[in-house]
């Protein structure tokens, strides 16, 4: 276990570092003077001239790079352009959408897994071509257009839930809660679509194996049959999709953060880009990175725990 | 004639707009009758995100919405857009050689810290504009030479006599920062930026929202009925009008044209109309060959080479059928720098504008010219659709008089870097304006303007243009800003197409919220009612 942790977390840093040189030399690629994105309509050359010697844009790229990278290792991120420190502004936004995404999982997993086994159980019957069609719809609908309809029914006209913003947990837990409703439905509903057509399809797989078939002869109960055999087994592949979806639901969050006003890690990372601030895009894609690179290694770890034959395969010879 | 005409009806036209907009406001004021109960918080829901909240180094539009609230200047703008005193206590004592200006400050008056306002922090804050790295002021006033203060006047001298400097004085380089909190934060003043204002500065999450509460310093502070004013940043334009009729916010910025009808048919919610002093228009690079603010001399264009081609090219285009088709009607088409709602759109008055187009004179132009049509055209527009649209219809008028424009979408910071490099032919860009008419001439047109990306240098023009920075005598300066624009538009260097009319939505729960032709929204004195 302990050389399989060491060889995944090597390649995670591998990543990270490829990662922040990649976004490092994207950005700077774009075309356009960024000291003309910070001067805006003051385009007076010796106000130019300056921005770039304070931004550090006249010096060569390798040295930005490493000037950078050294700031990285000590835990600063440079200051963005609103002159406020970069991790602060990272630190502040990331929990709103961890939050976001956490409780879009839930809702998703809740949806989408029990709307699976039941559409699997079912199979055929009304239920079953219910839980399909819905599931067609989650997996159609985009995020905007449903958030706006959400909003226009529940804010506008029915005066019921916030129409956006958020609340922190720790001031008000209730506003929070009733500030996340309508973003976790529009972010979960595509999870949950996707994890009932996979449980349903692996459920479907499971219940037709032998083992169920012996389970079932040795006249265990139902309940038991589909509650404990066959959905332990079933839970692997969503597992995966699970941990392959949270990096979907984090890029979905990006709009629904926008329509609903949520200033978190999403929307972070549209302004700074739309605003050309090179420190605060370096920042927020560094700690996506490191983000994507954990939630793979939970992922790949909670194979192991699910199925001891997996550390014990990848294990050197 | 024809022109004169359509030229007359449009002035009469906006004049009537305006007063109609004026009768509106009033009768707004009448229904708003009712007292403003004091408490509360107000939310405003900003379009962007304000950059650094620091007077020196702010650049962003939004930004100035938020200093307005706690952030007041040694000069501020009626209603008229005329300037009047707001921490002087009166307009600028100015010598005979225009070279000095005594300011005298208003006595009692506290910063959000509870300490005094003297011409010494008022020099402090000056020199910090003039002088503090990337500051974003120094540029705006750079013929000051040097600040004095004594008690509560404060003498500045300067290099050149510079007459826009009292408006410049009455935006973000009149603002005057506390010296205890300069001293105590440095070019770190943004993240707690105190001031003199109705409001002081609370907290800040960023791309979220700035909270402001009530000055208990302010010297005006039984005006303020609010205890609160948080600006929301909500960017997406649709979010923001659902928000505002939901009643999470009660104070819109500038809505998108297609959400106007919408909020206007909406009974819980007023739309305030206001025309901006800004510009949208069409740059031609006539002479930036090597690049902006070097030697220029003519790219060698059909356009560049031909003052006729160019007014052709004016010709052709249907300002009024461009504003119904693009725009919806929105917005306010014109052919000059100067919106009608400045006090000097005076210096416009009797001069030719085609609102209209004058197909017969282009094409009789365009052969007079001896170029064969089509004449190739590039014009470099933004990404969005309303750009594209706008480019579209261009293409289709001037088509008709023989010139082939290709449209070249351009990102905007690339089209910026194009426009001073000078590798375009023409450029549809904007100006958001500014209250003297040097802020939306001068940069672009005189020889050594710093946005001068047509590359254009006409020395009667530049000497005009100086003489109406050195006068400071409001008769002479509209004669010199009216030869100007005649020269302007005789040249077309630029050709201005419309200004644009800003939308904002409030909440008829609210009352006292203004916007001037600055596009500012003030709140400093709004309240809840009922």
């Amino acid at each position: 276990m302990g050389g399989f942790l060491l060889r995944k977390v090597g390649a995670a840093l591998i990543v990270l570092l490829l990662a922040s040189l990649l976004v490092f030399l994207g950005i700077r690629a774009l075309p356009g003077d960024q000291a003309l994105a910070l001067g805006g309509e003051n385009r007076d050359p010796q106000v130019l001239k300056e921005l770039r010697h304070e931004y550090g844009l006249d010096r060569s790229l390798p040295v930005q790079y490493v000037f950078w990278l050294k700031h990285v290792l000590r835990g600063d991120l440079g200051t963005d352009q609103r002159q406020l420190p970069v991790a602060h502004t990272i630190v502040s936004r990331l929990p709103i959408t961890l939050e976001l995404a956490a409780l879009a999982v839930l809702f998703g997993s809740v949806i989408g897994i029990t709307a699976g086994v039941i559409a699997a159980v079912r199979r055929g019957k009304v239920s079953d071509y219910a839980a399909t069609t819905v599931a067609l719809f989650g997996l159609s609908v985009p995020h905007f257009w449903l958030g706006l309809l959400m909003i226009i029914v529940f804010a506008v006209d029915l005066h019921w839930l916030p129409a956006g913003g958020y609340v922190p947990f720790g001031q008000d837990p209730v506003e929070n809660l009733r500030h996340m409703v309508m973003p976790v439905i529009v972010l979960g509903t595509g999870l949950s679509a996707v994890l009932m057509r996979q449980m349903r399809s692996s459920m479907l797989d499971s219940l037709g194996a032998d083992y169920v078939r012996t389970a079932r002869a040795k006249g265990l109960s139902e309940y038991s049959v589909v509650g404990v055999h066959a959905l332990r087994n079933s839970l692997i592949t969503v597992t995966t999709i699970i941990g392959l979806q949270l990096g979907a639901l984090i890029s979905g969050a990006v709009i629904t953060e926008q329509i609903f006003g949520i200033a978190g890690f999403g929307r972070l990372t549209i302004d700074a880009v739309n605003q050309r601030d090179y420190a605060l895009i370096q920042g927020v894609v560094l700690v996506a990175a490191v983000g994507y690179v954990v939630v793979n290694l939970f992922v790949d770890l909670a194979y192991s725990v699910l199925n001891p034959r997996i550390r014990v395969v990848g294990a050197p010879s | 004639m024809q022109r004169v005409v359509a030229r007359v009806g449009f002035v009469l036209g906006s004049l009537a707009c305006l007063a109609v907009l004026g009768a509106s406001a009033a009768g707004a004021g009448r229904e708003a009758t009712p007292q403003p109960k004091n408490g509360g918080t107000l939310v405003i829901g900003l379009a962007e995100d304000p950059d650094a909240l620091d007077p020196t180094l702010a650049r962003t539009f939004v930004g100035r919405i938020v200093f307005l609230h706690m952030c007041e200047k040694l000069y501020d703008l009626n209603s008229k857009l005329e300037i009047v005193p707001q921490l002087a206590s009166a307009l600028p004592v100015i010598s005979k050689d225009k070279l000095t200006y005594t300011i005298k400050i208003r006595s009692g008056i506290k910063f959000n810290d509870g300490t005094p306002l003297t011409g010494d922090a008022v020099k402090e804050s000056l020199d910090r504009h003039r002088t503090l790295k990337g500051s974003f002021r120094s540029s705006e006033i750079s013929p000051i030479d040097s600040v004095a203060a004594s008690g509560q006047t404060v003498t500045i001298h300067l290099k050149t006599p510079y007459s826009p400097l009292t408006a410049q004085l009455a935006d973000r380089a009149g603002m005057i920062m506390s010296p205890k909190q300069l001293d105590a934060l440095g070019d770190k003043f943004a993240t707690n930026p105190v001031c003199v204002g109705a409001f002081s500065f609370k907290d800040r999450a960023a791309g979220d929202h700035i909270t402001l509460v009530k000055s208990q310093d302010y010297y005006d502070k039984a005006k303020v009925h609010l205890n609160q004013i948080t600006f929301r940043i909500l960017t997406d334009p649709n979010a923001r009008t659902q928000n505002l009729r939901s009643g999470d916010i009660q104070v819109l910025d500038r809505a998108q044209a297609t959400d106007v009808p919408t909020l206007q048919k909406d009974k819980s919610v007023t739309v305030i109309k206001t025309p901006t002093i800004g510009y949208q228009g069409l740059t031609i690079n006539i002479g930036n060959k090597n690049g902006l603010l070097k030697k220029y001399e003519n790219v060698g264009t059909p356009l560049a080479k031909s003052q006729f081609l160019r007014t052709a090219f004016d010709l052709a285009l249907d300002r009024t059928t461009i504003n119904k088709v693009v725009f919806n009607g929105l917005n306010l088409p014109d052919c000059y720098p100067i919106s009608p709602v400045s006090p000097w759109y005076v210096t416009t008055k009797g001069l030719d504008c085609n609102l209209h187009a004058n197909v017969d004179l282009a094409k009789k132009l365009v052969k007079a010219s001896g170029y064969n049509t089509p004449i190739k055209v590039s014009l470099m527009i933004a990404t969005d659709p309303v750009a594209a649209r706008l480019g579209q219809v261009i293409q289709s008028m001037e088509k008709q008089v023989g010139f082939d424009v290709q449209l070249q979408p351009t990102e905007f910071v690339s089209s910026l870097s194009k426009a001073d490099a000078g590798t375009f032919d023409t450029f549809n860009v904007g100006w958001s304006g500014r209250v003297d008419p040097d802020g939306n001439i001068y940069g672009f047109v005189a020889t050594p303007g710093t946005l001068n990306d047509t590359g254009y240098s006409n020395p009667k023009l530049d000497y005009i243009l100086n003489g109406a920075r050195k006068s400071t005598l409001q008769k002479s300066r509209l004669t010199l800003y009216t030869a100007a624009m005649k020269i302007i538009h005789r040249d077309r260097p630029l050709i201005y197409l419309y200004h644009p009319v800003n939308y904002y939505g409030v909440t008829k729960k609210v009352t006292g919220v203004t916007v001037y032709g600055d596009g500012l929204i003030r709140a400093d004195y709004a309240g809840f009612v009922g």
